[in-house]
């Protein structure tokens, strides 16, 4: 970090960028010594600039583009040729458009609530015909590939005793998890309850795996935001 | 009256901790202490999936559904991909249902052309991104006519425009594509797989995810659903690796070859700057043995303390 580098935050452009890049990240860490009002406040600064980011991006690439263009561009078209117009149909699209989207804002209103629900049941039900076949394309597949077998080949096509271990430890899981599911048996029956608890055991080591997998994701956001203060702010050199 | 140490090693305050992370994480940064990294399985399958493309196979969407939360494991993922794709010359479309992940992966694509003589527009195109009140009904309207739905570039260009766009010459459906990668903090990777892999069984799927979300996408895996994936920095870092030895025996033969100049120095700076995730990983398992130690140090004062207690309890009966 050199002193060319310091006064580059307040008289480049680029150099102002960093600097507050680096006042709000310290200040959201901020929040892990104790809670304080310069956390909050650009807690809100943030939740503002991404609203606000996102509303321009919708508008601009989406809400312009996409159904105010062509819908002047219809209008006008109708109003130069009346009839013989061929552009009605897109106009009729547009204005469906507003309509529905106009539908939703009756949220507000207590009289007229249920007008926001017909929009709201037509989302839900496109998602819902949606679901079905996304959830027999993603889950049909993987229950046909299940069924593994206890004695694996390996590409030089003898058995290949890792893959035939794997497969065996991947059916007792798939098996004892199933049944400790099954609620409608006791568990405390003998023939299920040796299989419930292993079925559970082997639940736990999922989901201490997938615990330490969302510890290495935090480490990761934060290690990004420690070489942007580091690197980049600071002007430390890189090793690379 | 001050607690017995075994009890104050179990209730450390957690500023205390915080602060031995910030060191952990900090000593490979000054040190320039490097761990090896290892390719896994799942990482060496995208990695060969791109290599296997031929012309006349069509192009890669990379699906960048990420944002600046989760730079950190898809920032590597996207930057080194695309490099691979570049340097291989093959032809990627680039499209997103959030805002920030074109912007951020058209960046990495405008720093990494120069090094491979690649252009706008005939080695890759950026659709932008695309709003839908749900993700599956995005890809069901892109599938069967992307044109349609994409309409334009980012840059306002019809895509109908083969003079300015000749990459989407040949793209009309989902099967004229030849991967997806699909990268983002969510699962969005279970949307491809379900909608579109039953419909164009031909089309690759990968996925670029966070760690959290790798074990659920490991069965897609298993089931030959999905080629390869990449599991947040780490699968970065593997593919970065991969990348920086393909790389470096591309700068020497350039060099042989007496290529220009700038070229060569945009290669080397390619070489040089796409290793965030290499050094992040040597960052993360700095970190990931300070919380081993952690674990370890507070088990054995849990433990010591309940001898105690029994051996306290013993004398008392006694």
């Amino acid at each position: 970090m050199t002193l060319q580098h310091v006064v580059g935050w307040f008289t480049t452009w680029q150099g102002f960028t960093l600097l507050s890049g680096a006042v709000c990240t310290l200040a959201i860490y901020s929040f892990l010594y104790k809670e304080n009002q310069v956390y909050r406040f650009f807690e809100h600064l943030f939740m503002g600039v991404a609203g606000a980011t996102g509303l321009v991006f919708l508008c601009s690439q989406t809400l312009y583009p996409k159904w105010y263009k062509p819908l002047l561009s219809a209008w006008h078209d109708i109003s130069a040729s009346g009839l013989q117009s061929h552009a009605w149909w897109e106009f009729a699209k547009g204005c469906l458009a507003l309509l529905l989207g106009a539908m939703w804002y009756f949220v507000f209103s207590k009289r007229y609530g249920w007008v926001a629900r017909i929009v709201m049941a037509l989302q839900m039900g496109m998602a819902a015909g949606l679901a079905f076949p996304t959830w027999f394309g993603l889950i049909g597949p993987q229950i046909v590939k299940s069924f593994k077998p206890w004695v694996a080949h390996g590409l030089g096509g003898g058995v290949s005793l890792g893959n035939s271990v794997t497969n065996i430890v991947y059916m007792v899981t798939l098996f004892t998890v199933l049944v400790y599911f099954f609620f409608t048996i006791s568990h405390q029956r003998p023939s299920v309850r040796g299989s419930a608890r292993l079925g559970r055991l082997l639940l736990m080591v999922t989901f201490g795996a997938m615990f330490g997998n969302t510890i290495m994701a935090r480490f990761s956001l934060f290690i990004e935001r420690f070489q942007f203060l580091v690197y980049d702010w600071l002007g430390v050199p890189r090793p690379f | 009256m001050q607690q017995p140490w075994y009890v104050r090693l179990q209730r450390i305050d957690r500023r205390i901790v915080y602060l031995f992370l910030v060191a952990a994480v900090a000593f490979p940064m000054f040190t320039q202490l490097r761990f090896p990294t290892f390719t896994t399985p799942e990482t060496q399958a995208v990695y060969d999936a791109v290599e296997r493309w031929q012309p006349g196979d069509g192009p890669v969407l990379i699906m960048a559904d990420w944002g600046a939360a989760s730079w950190g494991e898809n920032g590597p993922q996207t930057q080194t991909v695309v490099a691979h794709c570049l340097d291989r010359g093959v032809p990627f479309a680039i499209m997103s249902t959030g805002f920030e992940g074109p912007i951020y992966t058209s960046h990495y694509a405008d720093q990494a052309a120069p090094a491979f003589g690649r252009e706008y527009g005939k080695d890759w195109v950026n659709f932008g991104f695309k709003a839908g009140p749900n993700y599956g009904q995005i890809i069901a309207a892109f599938m069967p006519d992307v044109v349609k739905f994409v309409q334009t570039d980012a840059k306002g260009t019809p895509l109908t425009d083969h003079d300015k766009l000749p990459i989407m010459r040949n793209v009309r459906t989902l099967a004229d594509f030849y991967m997806v990668y699909a990268i983002g903090a969510g699962t969005t990777i279970n949307d491809w797989v379900g909608l579109a892999k039953p419909r164009y069984p031909k089309v690759l799927l990968s996925y670029g995810g966070t760690a959290v979300t790798a074990p659920e996408v490991y069965p897609l895996m298993d089931s030959k659903q999905v080629v390869g994936l990449l599991v947040g920095m780490a699968g970065a870092a593997e593919y970065e690796t991969l990348n920086a030895q393909r790389l470096k025996k591309e700068l020497a033969a350039l060099r042989a070859q007496r290529a220009p100049p700038e070229r060569l120095q945009a290669l080397e700076k390619l070489i040089r700057t796409a290793q965030h995730a290499t050094w992040g990983m040597s960052m993360q398992s700095a970190a990931h043995l300070l919380v081993i130690l952690f674990v370890i140090v507070g088990n054995l004062a849990y433990l010591y303390e309940r001898r105690r207690a029994a051996l306290d309890r013993e004398a008392r009966q006694a």
